[in-house]
């Protein structure tokens, strides 16, 4: 397992640079440069501008140049944004994208976690059939379709949160109250068995348990102290929840007609404990894999998202700067975007072969 | 859509301007004409700020914060490399040149400068500095500070793009290129490398800047005020490089100093206490909102976040118009379409012009665009003082089809495979649609749609790729040369492969002609040329300028260019309720 993650990890940097190597060459294939304008400029200065940049120099020497560069932790400038360079560029567009991401992230997993998770216990139920309708409709309207309407009911309307906007404040003792809730509890219930009746798997179980309400809670008290979050979190969070639930739910359901549930009901097993303890560790593998590319994807910006709430995060950027030629903008972007979606890869890998028992890493 | 498009400066703006008028503001003690600002001498001196204001005092009970969009991050804060209205407007805002706009009529007036002379020959200007102006940290402006940034803006490392803005100065074209050009043509340039000293701007004392031009240049006190020739402070931009205009270290020296600086969230800025004329700035705090989509920006109007939105969404036009606050004017713009001439069958005029007479403008204006826009018959956009808007030829489909069977295409049969190119936008393709649909009915010729992505489609149009291509043309300057002189023999912008040797003349002498009416009359004749005899391009409509405005917001003045120097503009009236 070790030597496994040791080997990912080691590949990492040769992924990149194969990756760094593609679209270097692949965004100057694409016509016009960064410089070419409606207004077109005189070729003397147009020289003075490729100068400055070392866009004059042979495709090698600038390539080099920007390898060195990268590898010194320098991005390179702005073509567009002139007064600043492409780091600065990423570290004031991630904090957005990864604050609403994270929110998302948290707000999809806990609602379609559950939602999903009773959809499959209680079957063909009124829940079932209610929570997948909704996630039916959540994954099929696509988000340029939800923001809108969000803004037009809540924001318009009814004048209740900002249009748009980017402003971050929330307080911290909401989440040390749930902490202290959870020690009582834990305290608690340690008291009232004795120690010697403590095990790993329903230790690790309420942790796990802890972590999705802490961030819950860190989430929900961001939105509220936030108001300019809440309709850009709910419309990036709705098609990833109704995902969420569906895969939870066929998971679930794959799982719960599978023998050794059936063993363990016949064991006598609450209800509670059959899904909890034995059929939620199988049950949530197709989430697991589906989480890795897409916590990576809701890290790395939704232009219609943050284009409709005009929230400054990079996926906008990305997308700009690849129109308007800024070469060292997008590579930077592909750098980031790239190192996050092969350590999300290889966090999912690894989880996988603690849930799932046959999964061997040789 | 708004592309910001510099056209290029050409001479004798300034007469024109100066005819302009200051509606209903006439003061008195100027000996000429008592509307308008004296163009240089001690005159200048008078010059009445008061008169640009309305009196009273009630605006003091109102919270003096104004809240707009502009459009997108603006690409930089530094004057000597900023190129559209976004970035112009937010430094008229932080800086001051030795002329500033005139809030109405864009015309210079007095700024960094109290006032400024110009020889008989209309070569030399002489710049008489304020003693009182000074940067936000303290220290006076002078005019070594002028040369310093007009050098910097010149330097081929600062590598500015709009350097060509200096270019009338003697000495400056060569200083800005010499390094590029030696690199094509080794031998021709056997002077030595240029050097600071050898471009004409002189400091005469720390108050006094002579510029000495290489040909009178009546446009030259237009550039003064235009941003390229703002000044910076040295040290800061010595000290901090490219990170010199971050708010932790900007030294500015206009009506407002830079607070907070959020890239595309917003930009936040309060009065500057330094500045010569502080007493005249009634606004506590502007918030520079960033919202490049216009619905979002529409959204924010409606909810109140926002007190002025400067575009309004295609798609939305109607609803925006419903609403009281809404505001159209005229733009200085042109939306048209390129004919390729060099290539079949567009090489034929006979074709242009029935492609021409073909089209319904007005329709496409009322019935598809329906924010005001004015159908175009000429190439020059109406709104230079002076200048009579051409009549062009009116939508004729039956001459359109005589036109056509005389070029040999008879009920369009025999008509070549062609295309029409635009850039991605769906407000482009909507009108790409419409034309296709008229020439296909009028003319009976089949015509595709070819959608390019907007570098791809420069690209192909640059290099004449392309037998018909949308474009649109943007001036910065109310003179018609902007529009008119881009059509000579290879200009850079001529994109079509036209080439007329007697119009390629009469831009060359309108360029030498001082007296204004001659001068409009020879563009009136090249305009004609281009847009009734010739046709390399088919004029479609005259862009607008439409926004929202909220009533409160004093001292504000629609104007061709959409520029608003904000020292003038204050708050009389209650806030709107908004979502907090």
């Amino acid at each position: 397992m070790g030597r496994y993650v040791l080997r990912r990890i080691l590949w990492m940097p040769l992924v990149l640079f194969v990756l760094v190597a593609a679209s270097f060459f692949l965004i100057r294939l694409a016509p016009g440069g960064p410089f070419s304008a409606e207004r077109s400029v005189s070729p003397e200065i147009l020289a003075n501008m490729n100068a400055k940049y070392h866009l004059d120099a042979p495709w090698w020497e600038q390539f080099a140049r920007y390898v060195g560069g990268v590898l010194q932790g320098d991005l390179g400038p702005s073509f567009k944004f002139k007064d600043r360079t492409v780091n600065q560029i990423l570290a004031n567009g991630i904090g957005p994208t990864v604050m609403l991401g994270a929110i998302a992230t948290v707000l999809a997993l806990a609602i379609g976690l559950v939602a999903g998770t009773i959809g499959a216990v209680k079957q063909n139920s009124v829940f079932d059939y209610g929570s997948m309708s909704v996630a039916t409709f959540g994954m099929s309207v696509p988000n340029y379709v939800t923001g809108p309407i969000l803004v037009l009911v809540f924001a318009l309307t009814w004048k209740a949160v900002p249009v748009s906007g980017f402003d971050v404040s929330f307080a911290l003792w909401p989440m040390f109250v749930v902490a202290g809730m959870y020690v009582l509890w834990r305290g608690a219930e340690w008291a009232k068995s004795g120690l010697g009746s403590v095990t790993f798997a329903r230790e690790s179980a309420c942790f796990w348990l802890l972590v999705l309400l802490l961030a819950s809670c860190a989430a929900v008290t961001t939105l509220v102290g936030s108001p300019k979050l809440i309709l850009p979190s709910v419309t990036l969070a709705l098609p990833f929840a109704s995902r969420i639930a569906r895969l939870m739910r066929a998971g679930m359901l794959e799982v719960i007609g599978q023998d050794y549930v059936r063993t363990a009901r016949a064991k006598g097993l609450s209800e509670t404990t059959v899904v909890v303890r034995h059929a939620l560790k199988g049950g949530i593998l197709p989430v697991v894999s589906y989480l890795g590319p897409a916590i990576a994807g809701v890290l790395t910006g939704s232009l219609v998202v943050e284009k409709i709430f005009n929230i400054p995060g990079i996926g906008r950027e990305f997308v700009e700067a690849a129109l308007s030629r800024d070469y060292f903008l997008v590579l930077g972007i592909v750098v980031l975007d790239g190192a996050l979606l092969v350590s999300f890869n290889l966090v999912v890998d690894v989880v996988y072969g603690f849930l799932d028992p046959r999964i061997r890493y040789d | 859509m708004r592309i910001a498009v510099l056209s290029t400066v050409v001479p004798a703006l300034a007469l024109s301007l100066a005819l302009c008028c200051l509606p209903g503001r006439a003061r008195a003690g100027d000996g000429e004409d008592s509307n308008s600002t004296p163009r240089s001498g001690e005159a200048l001196k008078k010059f009445d700020w008061g008169a640009l204001f309305e009196p009273g005092d009630s605006w003091k009970k109102h919270e003096q914060k104004l809240v707009w969009n502009n459009e997108t991050e603006p690409e930089t804060l530094d004057p000597a490399i900023m190129t559209g209205t976004t970035e112009h407007n937010l430094a008229l805002a932080l800086f001051e040149g030795l002329a500033t706009h005139h809030p109405e009529t864009l015309e210079p007036v007095p700024g960094v400068a109290e006032w400024w002379d110009v020889s008989p020959d209309g070569v030399t200007y002489t710049f008489h500095l304020r003693k009182d102006a000074a940067w936000s940290n303290g220290e006076p402006v002078t005019s070594e500070d002028f040369r310093y940034s007009w050098i910097r803006a010149l330097d081929p490392v600062t590598a500015s793009q709009y350097a060509y803005m200096l270019y009338p100065i003697r000495g400056a074209q060569r200083f800005n290129t010499w390094h590029a050009a030696k690199d094509d043509q080794p031998a021709t340039d056997a002077l030595p490398a240029p050097k600071e000293s050898d471009v004409a701007i002189d400091v005469v004392d720390p108050l006094t800047l002579k510029v000495t031009l290489e040909a009178p240049c009546a446009y030259f006190l237009e550039l003064v005020s235009f941003e390229t020739l703002m000044p910076v402070h040295r040290a800061t931009v010595e000290k901090h490089k490219s990170a010199w205009t971050q708010p932790e270290h900007i030294v500015s020296n206009g009506p407002f100093q830079l607070d907070l600086w959020k890239p595309r969230d917003r930009i936040e800025m309060v009065p500057n206490p330094k500045w010569w004329n502080r007493k005249i700035v009634r606004l506590d705090r502007m918030v520079i909102r960033a919202i490049d989509e216009q619905s979002t920006s529409l959204n924010e109007y409606l909810s109140g976040g926002v007190d002025w939105i400067r575009s309004i969404p295609a798609r939305r036009v109607e609803e925006a118009q419903a609403h009281p606050d809404y505001y159209v004017a005229p733009y200085l713009g042109t939306y048209f379409f390129r004919f390729n001439v060099t290539q079949k069958p567009f090489d034929d005029v006979r074709v242009r012009k029935a492609f021409n007479l073909a089209v319904d403008k007005k329709s496409i204006c009322e019935k598809f665009l329906k924010a005001g826009q004015i159908p175009a018959t000429g190439i020059v956009s109406p709104g230079i003082h002076g200048y009579p808007e051409l009549a062009g030829d009116a939508y004729d489909p039956k001459r359109a089809r005589e036109m056509l069977a005389e070029a040999g295409f008879p009920e369009g049969r025999g008509f070549p495979e062609v295309e029409l190119l635009y850039n991605t936008s769906e407000s482009h393709k909507g009108v790409c649609e419409q034309l296709v649909e008229m020439w296909k009915s009028n003319l009976g010729v089949k015509i595709q749609l070819a959608n390019r992505e907007w570098k791809v489609y420069l690209d192909d149009v640059d290099h004449k790729r392309y037998q018909i291509a949308r474009a649109a043309w943007i001036g910065d300057y109310a003179d018609p040369n902007t529009f008119l002189d881009m059509w000579v023999t290879d200009g850079g912008n001529n994109s079509t492969g036209w080439s007329n040797k007697k119009y390629d003349a009469m831009i060359a002498a309108a360029a030498k002609e001082p007296d204004p009416a001659k001068r409009f009359a020879i563009f009136q004749e090249c305009e004609r040329m281009v847009a009734i005899d010739e046709l390399p391009v088919m004029p479609l409509y005259y862009y607008v300028n439409q926004g929202m405005l909220r009533p409160r917001v004093k001292g504000w003045h629609d104007n061709v260019r959409d520029l608003h120097p904000f020292q003038y503009i204050y708050i009389d009236g209650p806030a709107a309720e908004s979502a907090k």
